[in-house]
């Protein structure tokens, strides 16, 4: 039988990039989106083995979320950024990344209570009464965010969502 | 799925934005919260035996006694970290090193010499991350390599407890250095987080500086690629090994 110690390492090994990956589509930097991921467990590490969890991913994506959104609460008095992120040097460094930058940057146009359904419902592929459980919402709420949100997002994203795949030379735009 | 708020085309973007994701050292994100939770029950008790010793001054002679036996480890720890400044470092400057490859127990090695490398003196003074506003007696640094071959990375972790003035002075530069890429200042409930950039014609040099509200300063700093978040290296160095 496992230590809880034990346990705990093997859930951070197979749940830490996922949680990650919300986080840098939540804040859209990598030092913050680690951040946020080490505040995350080091939260469940508190908890694990003295009380029971009964959905720990559930549990650490919810805490996540919250953490996030907490923090961007508080951000106006307690961190003052000297630069944004820095997407040009991104880019220039790994023309792979577009894709990700140019989500990273529509979701950064969301309000963030919707970038944070965004990512609970579609890229944690969450059930909107979980999101809404999550959030201390109603369900019928987050539905009608997770719309709007949506239809901002492609708007956003515009060409290199829609127009993008039609140039690529040769593609069969799937 | 039959939610009105069904967008598979946005959950597809998700997935294939994913594959370009950074990975993370989930071992590094598992010492980080062991050494946070280390950390935090230590202010806890450090809070506790504060608070019970301010009882115990307007408090009767039995309080006081009950007290002591709560205060005892705690007080003295708390005692030898208002050491006078440059006093107190609870591991000689040539063990720093092995002693952070040992708290990592990671892929590093420690370099044992316990000489401060030029890249770091270089990038400190140069960019103003303050630390050479030190004297080398008021500094410890441990200095650990990552990666082997061709890829390694140099990690110095420096921990020193300069005296107030100094620190006025570090924070200034740190957030005002104009040779630094960028800088983000986070207040945190035990001191000042900053992380700054700075473009060096080899890499990023990229430094964490942690300036506790108890008066120490940890320095983390990085050269070349690095799987582990630096942020994550300063808690460590946070450790009650050397900070006591």
């Amino acid at each position: 039988m496992l230590g809880t110690s034990e346990e705990f390492r093997l859930f951070v090994s197979a749940r830490s990039q996922a949680l990650f990956s919300s986080a840098w589509f939540l804040c859209g930097d990598q030092h913050l989106a680690e951040d946020l991921v080490q505040e995350t467990l080091l939260k469940m590490y508190l908890v694990w083995g003295r009380r029971p969890i009964d959905n720990p991913v559930a549990y650490a994506h919810t805490t996540l979320t919250r953490l996030y959104l907490s923090r961007q609460r508080r951000r106006s008095s307690h961190e003052v950024p000297a630069s944004s992120p820095t997407p040009r040097e991104e880019r220039e460094a790994s023309p792979d990344l577009d894709l990700r930058i140019d989500l990273r940057d529509a979701l950064a146009d969301l309000p963030d209570l919707d970038r944070a359904i965004v990512v609970m419902r579609y890229l944690e592929d969450r059930p909107v009464e979980e999101v809404a459980t999550a959030l201390r919402m109603r369900a019928a709420a987050v539905r009608t965010r997770a719309s709007r949100a949506v239809a901002k997002l492609r708007v956003s994203l515009g060409r290199s969502f829609h127009e993008a795949p039609e140039q690529s030379p040769g593609g069969d735009g799937s | 799925m039959t939610d009105h708020d069904a967008a598979p085309d946005i959950t597809e973007l998700f997935q294939q934005a994913q594959t370009t994701m950074p990975r993370i050292d989930p071992g590094i994100v598992v010492r980080v919260a062991e050494a946070g939770d280390r950390i935090r029950r230590r202010r806890r008790r450090q809070t506790l035996a504060t608070a019970l010793a301010s009882c115990a001054l307007v408090a009767s002679g039995t309080t006081y006694a009950a007290t002591a036996l709560l205060h005892d480890g705690a007080a003295s720890e708390q005692a030898a970290r208002r050491a006078p400044a440059h006093e107190g470092f609870g591991v000689p400057a040539d063990e720093m090193a092995q002693t952070l490859a040992t708290l990592l127990q990671g892929p590093v090695t420690g370099e044992t010499d316990g000489v401060i490398p030029a890249w770091y003196a270089s990038a400190v003074k140069q960019a103003g991350y303050g630390a050479d506003l030190l004297a080398r007696s008021q500094l410890r640094a441990g200095v650990l390599t990552h990666g082997t071959g061709t890829s390694t990375s140099q990690i110095t972790i420096a921990v020193a407890r300069p005296p107030a003035s100094a620190v006025r002075q570090i924070v200034q530069r740190l957030c005002s250095a104009p040779a630094v890429a960028s800088t983000s200042c986070t207040e945190t409930h035990g001191g000042r987080l900053i992380v700054t950039e700075r473009q060096a014609s080899d890499a990023l040099t990229r430094v964490v500086s942690y300036l506790g509200d108890d008066g120490w300063l940890v320095q983390t700093a990085a050269r070349g690629e690095l799987s582990y978040p630096l942020q994550g290296l300063t808690v460590i160095a946070l450790s009650p090994r050397w900070l006591r």
